[in-house]
């Protein structure tokens, strides 16, 4: 079964390991194979000198410099100082050589680098006479170079790779990336046109003209949280404009996961979780951080998920030949290729979900946390090689490929020993102090000051978090049948979807699911929960087969994100209608920390994260309950109060009793308000 | 119409007198088969043939001819992956009783003799004017036969002829499919499978006479028969030339011309059939569709000219057509370029058609075609040397050229001495800046004269299990390279599905215009295991034709929509476009005569 799937998966360290040199083979002939084959190889520099040569670019500079009456040579040479900024080079020498010490790192903190190489070889097949994009996710600085390494190692082109300009400024490493194909992209509040019309032709040119893969995360930024995200739409359309014009006659699209034993940046993503912001990337930063990997991080995993051929996703649908009129330059999306390209972006997150490895240590973690959920403080070693035993036949059964069989527990937590311990008495715990604090500068939180007690306590539960979000969308949606199953007891199927709609809707922003509206994927849905006895359906309707320890399992790891939206609710509705956006976030954790403390029953120390809470907000947005409103300099959200007396009250009915407003005092103490 | 608004069946104007008109003796018999082939293209004794596993082309009336051509022979086995030692015999001739029973009624025969036209119902008669030259056509010549072949060849010698018989089919519930040269590429002539009426096939061949010649306007007055070669022929001997030649001028005739908007070669100098034409006259079955003066433009609401002009045999019968003459120019020059790449050579191209300095013809010809009319020499000594020996290795060393994304830009000058010299020069000029370098006459020439000899391929493909077949669009300047790699593209990506191992996929930019130029796609593929190749072959084809619309470019360029391309017809003119040419033709036909079927399915 899945331990077979996984065993076909190639280490490609081994080699590394049992060869001769590891200079040889750095050194070896290169002849990788393009994603678009030219008869003349474009150079890095030809692509800028091509965007600025432009008929777009060209047009551009003429408009401003009469507009504004600028020289038009300072204003193209203001056009190749971005181009500058922005293009990707390619060094040989500087790729052998990181390569070299790559290899070096890589043999000293990985297990193994396990990649599924039949699906590898088939999609490099299929190279060679169109664009092709790869798309990993993001949840470590690891993962680009992963990349880039494995195209390496297999002989494929390294791809032109979207970065952000933080690392733009790192001395040195900002230079080094660049010359193995990195390209720099600006955070998109920023708003010089001349900018990003110039990133815009770049991103065209070497998807028509160029030869490189290009590789982008359409979460858009790493997922700290290791859950994933909802997509970002904002380069993926700069690439899908040449094929909706024409420019190109396809486009493929290579959903990639990356799935690692432990991340590197998991302390740091911790913190960030909770609002103490992110260090500024600096190149000492990057080699402190190479200390940091005398340490082992398990193995890690690259699947690759179906190739998306644009020609097959918009055939039929699309219709390209509205664009034939006026140029391409000044062509814009349809209404369509608008939603058509968001459906895209979702899909390819599907994808990649559907080629995540789960490790043992995922769900080690989810059967701690639902351990801790239900009051206790660890757990038997047995006791839990029973739960991760059952839980994993729960995730394989909704198709995951788990590491289970070819990892044992042990080695399991042998990895991650600084966050779970084995006590004396066989038990399993998370370790007490597992993160050493280092003094926070509080000027620079993003959230709520959290006192230096609750910090110690829930860090090891936020850190332990981590590991259970990347098998999270294997839990949500199954989740949201039972919750809802456990409030109504009996309930119709219409009935059924209606409400499972409404929560989807809800965390529309929290879980990416394809599952959204669709009644043939709910379906489906409610016949695998069937098919594992956990729901019964008979001519009156659903319900849930006697109360097991699988539901609770379900439940247990969904209540944290309900628990978050509900107290923010709560919040905006004691408030005067007008929330300041600024605060708002730490204004809820302080509002939870507090409910922590004074908690008659076990609170999840995840609900703090502000990544969740952002979410929440951005949902309450789109469903139209709150507003953006901009008052002077500040931005409130402005709340639609009867709407959401509406929705809190059909939230409360799916959280336990005790985790109802009325069970929890002291709530009525924070105020969100307009002059917070 | 007369001027009270009474419709006239007969044209108002007074009819020729004989004595003014020239009788043009004409190429083609009334006997077709006696001279081209029945089954294929061109002339009985020109084509291409296997002599001691070489390819020969013989007959003399091309320079290629009894020549032998080593270097095809090559290229056919390495491209295509021919095996030349297994040719395939396809079907004889048929005889008479092979061929469907006409659809006539007992009265419809009396009417047709009493029209006192000559006529036929003899089966190959039929059978020669059921078809034109689509690959489909073609292939069901050579293996099978069509579903429905016209019951009736009428040859009328004169407008009024057509008058007759338009008439009495429209009494007498028949139906009329003109036919000219029949060297329609789109099923224009092909009878609709399931028309159960007498259907006319209305050749006309014998009306090929000049009415007259109007040598201070520059115009003359042709019959709608005359078949290109001899127009120019003709013209030629009084020193003039009407300059059309699409590449089919040789059988193609005028009428066909006119009904489906054709472009010749040197358009450039000379105009399309649009730009030639000064008058027309059709007839249909509510009347004579003509106007009243011959001058050089009018303003009088919209030009019916244009509903004339691409009719494509469904409104009614062309005529009498005046057309422009041109004296014939004192010096005809060819010429050729290569360029380091296609890309090259279309931003050469742009800026030609920018600078408006265009030759007669000039065209571009993309990598796979360039070594296909490279490999059409003969062996060396005869053609001249151009990418032989010394000048191959100047270009391939000196200017690093690479051979396999060469390609070479072709032109033909007409003109005075000077006005040709200028030409070139600017030309060579242009050239240069996009890295052209002038690579002879001799290469031009055998491009032009590849032109014509080039139709003759496929029957020899035919014998060796290669269907090929051409297709053609116009695109907007800033699209014509996409559009290519896109159609190549799409082109190569049915065949890997369709396990197609051998195929040639070629481009050429033909003509150029102001804000755009003509794209024309040759391909061809090894059906040696595939079943059902013309159904395959229709398939790529329309997908390469969903891929050409939706890279910016057109339907077509001048073949027409016929019956191949109605499906892309209303997207390209709109819901309200289709209405209007359905109440045009509901005007001028109403009992649906011109029952054809091109352009839209009509209702049967
Ligand atoms: C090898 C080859 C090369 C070609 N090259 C060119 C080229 O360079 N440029 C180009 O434009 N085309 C080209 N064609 C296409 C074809 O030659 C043209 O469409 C030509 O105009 C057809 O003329 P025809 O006399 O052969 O017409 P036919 O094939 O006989 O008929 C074509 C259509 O016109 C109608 N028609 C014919 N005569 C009349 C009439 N008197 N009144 C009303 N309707 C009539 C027919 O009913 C039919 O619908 C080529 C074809 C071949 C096979």
């Amino acid at each position: 079964m899945t331990s077979k799937y996984l065993q076909s998966f190639k280490d490609i360290l081994t080699d590394r390991r049992t060869e001769y040199s590891n200079f040889m083979w750095i050194s070896r002939h290169l002849d990788p194979k393009a994603a678009y084959e030219r008869l003349i190889k474009p150079t890095p520099n030809f692509h800028k000198e091509e965007v600025l040569r432009s008929v777009k670019i060209q047009e551009i500079i003429d408009r401003i410099s009469r507009e504004t009456g600028l020289q038009k040579g300072k204003l193209a040479n203001n056009v190749w100082t971005i181009l500058n900024e922005i293009g990707f080079n390619k060094r040989l020498s500087i790729i052998r050589w990181l390569g070299f010490l790559l290899t070096k790192i890589g043999l000293q903190v990985y297990s193994g680098i396990k990649v599924n190489e039949e699906k590898l070889l088939k999609i490099k097949e299929q190279m060679g006479n169109k664009p092709v994009v790869f798309l990993p996710t993001h949840r470590s600085y690891a993962d680009f170079i992963v990349m880039s390494y494995l195209c390496f190692t297999y002989n494929i082109e390294i791809p032109a790779i979207a970065a952000g300009m933080d690392f733009y400024s790192m001395w040195v490493m900002g230079s080094v990336l660049r010359d193995t194909g990195a390209f720099f992209m600006r955070r998109s509040f920023n708003n010089d046109h001349l900018y990003w019309d110039t990133f815009r032709q770049y991103i065209h040119q070497i998807i028509t003209e160029g030869d490189l893969p290009l590789e982008f995360f359409v979460e858009g930024t790493r997922s700290r949280s290791g859950k994933f995200l909802v997509p970002k739409l904002g380069l993926l359309s700069m690439v899908l404009k040449p094929f909706f014009t024409a420019g190109i006659p396809d486009i493929l699209f290579i959903p990639i996961n990356i799935s690692y034993d432990r991340v590197l940046e998991e302390k740091l993503f911790a913190y960030e979780l909770l609002g103490v912001p992110k260090p500024k990337e600096s190149t000492s930063g990057f080699f402190k951080s190479l200390s940091i990997m005398k340490e082992n991080y398990g193995n890690l995993y690259v699947d690759f998920g179906d190739p998306i051929s644009g020609r097959e996703f918009f055939g039929g649908v699309v219709n390209r030949a509205l664009h034939n009129i006026r140029p391409i330059h000044l062509q814009e999306f349809t209404e369509q290729e608008k939603s058509l390209t968001a459906k895209l972006a979702n899909e390819i997150v599907i994808n990649q979900q559907k080629c995540s490895v789960i490790t043992t240590f995922n769900i080690i973690a989810l059967a701690l946390t639902n351990n801790y959920a239900m009051g206790c403080k660890g757990m038997k070693v047995e006791d839990l090689v029973e739960d991760v035993s059952w839980i994993n036949d729960y995730l394989i059964h909704f198709g995951a490929h788990t590491e289970l069989d070819s990892v044992d527990i042990q080695s399991g937590l042998k990895v991650h020993k600084h966050l779970i311990e084995i006590t004396s008495e066989k038990t399993v715990k998370l370790v007490d102090h597992c993160v050493a604090l280092k003094s926070i500068d509080s000027s620079k939180l993003r959230g709520h000051a959290l006192s230096q007690d609750t910090m110690n306590s829930i860090l090891p539960f936020v850190m332990l978090q981590l590991y259970v979000n990347p098998a999270l969308h294997y839990i949500s949606q199954s989740a949201m049948i039972i919750i809802i199953l456990q409030h109504h007891k009996l309930i119709n199927k219409d009935n059924l979807f209606t409400q499972y709609t409404f929560l989807q809707t809800l965390f529309s922003h929290e879980f990416v699911s394809c599952n959204t509206g669709s009644n043939s994927k709910f379906e489906e849905l409610l016949q695998d929960l069937a098919n594992v006895a956990l729901i019964h359906c008979d001519s009156s309707g659903y319900y849930l087969s006697d109360s097991n320890k699988l539901q609770m399992f379900l439940r247990n790891n969904f209540t944290p994100f309900l628990f978050t939206y509900y107290t923010i609710c709560n919040l905006l509705l004691q408030s005067d209608g007008m929330v300041n956006e600024k605060t708002a976030a730490a204004t809820v954790q302080s509002q939870i920390e507090k409910l922590i403390a004074v908690r008659k029953c076990f609170i999840h120390p995840y609900c703090l994260n502000l990544d969740t809470i952002a979410n929440a907000f951005s949902s309450l947005t789109s469903m139209e309950i709150i507003r953006k409103e901009k008052v002077d300099d500040d931005t409130f959200w402005n709340v639609n109060m009867e709407q959401l007396i509406n929705l809190c009250c059909k939230i409360e009915v799916y959280l336990d009793a005790e985790l109802r407003v009325d069970k929890l005092q002291p709530s009525r103490t924070v105020l969100l308000s307009s002059k917070l | 119409m007369n001027s009270n608004g009474i419709v006239n069946k007969y044209s108002n104007t007074p009819v020729s007198k004989s004595s003014d008109a020239i009788f043009v003796k004409t190429t083609i018999p009334r006997k077709r088969e006696e001279l081209l082939k029945w089954n294929g293209w061109g002339y009985k004794d020109s084509r291409f043939l296997v002599k001691d596993g070489i390819i020969h082309f013989s007959g003399s009336r091309y320079p290629i001819g009894e020549l032998s051509l080593p270097y095809f022979t090559q290229w056919v086995e390495d491209v295509l992956g021919v095996d030349l030692s297994k040719p395939h015999t396809s079907k004889d001739q048929p005889v008479e009783e092979e061929c469907p029973y006409p659809l006539i009624s007992n009265d419809n025969y009396k009417q047709i003799v009493h029209l006192n036209v000559p006529f036929s119902t003899k089966g190959i008669d039929r059978l020669m004017r059921a078809h034109g030259h689509t690959v489909y056509d073609i292939y069901t010549l050579k293996e099978s036969f069509f579903d429905r072949i016209p019951d009736v060849v009428l040859w009328p010698s004169c407008h009024g002829d057509v008058v007759k018989i338009v008439d009495a089919a429209d009494k007498n519930n028949m139906v009329v499919i003109p036919f000219g040269g029949g060297t329609s590429v789109t099923g224009a002539v092909e009878c609709p499978k399931d028309e159960m009426r007498t259907i006319i096939s209305l050749d006309t061949s014998q009306m090929n006479k000049i009415l007259w010649v109007d040598r201070e306007n520059l115009v003359i007055c042709c019959e709608s028969g005359i078949i290109g070669q001899d127009l120019e022929r003709e013209l030629h001997t009084m020193g003039f030339t009407v300059g059309h030649e699409p590449d089919s001028y040789e059988f193609s005739s005028l009428g066909g011309w006119v009904a489906t908007r054709a472009s010749g070669m040197k358009k450039n100098t000379y105009g399309n059939i649009e730009d030639l034409l000064v008058h027309v006259k059709m007839v249909t079955p509510k009347g004579v569709l003509e106007k009243n003066c011959q001058v050089p433009r009018m303003s009088c609401g919209p030009d019916f000219n244009h509903i004339v002009l691409g009719s494509e045999g469904c409104l009614g019968v062309i005529t009498e057509v005046i057309l422009k003459i041109r004296p014939l120019p004192k010096m005809k020059k060819y010429g050729s370029v290569v360029f380091p790449d296609f890309e090259s050579g279309v931003r050469c191209m742009r800026e030609v058609a920018k600078q408006r300095c265009q030759p007669a013809s000039i065209r571009l010809m993309d990598n796979a075609q360039f070594k296909f009319g490279q490999s059409l020499r003969p062996v060396p000594g005869y053609f001249g040397l151009i990418f032989d020996g010394l000048k191959k290795l100047y270009i391939k060393k000196i200017k690093g050229f690479n051979f396999d994304s060469i390609c070479v830009m072709t032109l033909l000058f007409e003109g005075d001495v000077k006005d040709v010299q200028m030409q070139e020069k600017k030309i060579y000029e242009i050239g240069s800046k996009f890295g052209g370098i002038p690579a002879g006459q001799t290469n031009g020439e055998r491009g032009y004269m590849l032109t014509f000899v080039i139709a003759y391929i496929r029957d020899l493909g035919l014998e060796f299990n290669v269907l090929a077949e051409s297709f053609e669009t116009s695109v907007p300047w800033d699209r014509a390279v996409s559009l290519c790699r896109n159609v190549k593209y799409v082109v190569g990506e049915e065949c890997k599905k369709l396990n197609i191992e051998h195929y040639l996929m070629a481009a050429r930019v033909t003509q150029t215009y102001d804000a755009g130029c003509v794209i024309y796609f040759y391909f061809g593929y090894n059906y040696s295991n595939i079943k059902n190749p013309v159904e395959v072959y229709e398939q790529i084809e329309e997908k390469a034709r969903d891929e050409i619309i939706e890279s910016g470019g057109s339907i077509s360029h001048h073949h027409g929509v016929g019956k191949i391309r109605r499906k892309w017809y209303p997207g390209t003119i709109s819901a309200i476009g289709v209405q209007l040419f359905k109440a045009t033709k509901q005007e001028l036909d109403p009992r649906n005569v011109f029952a054809c079927g091109n352009i839209l399915k009509s209702k049967l």
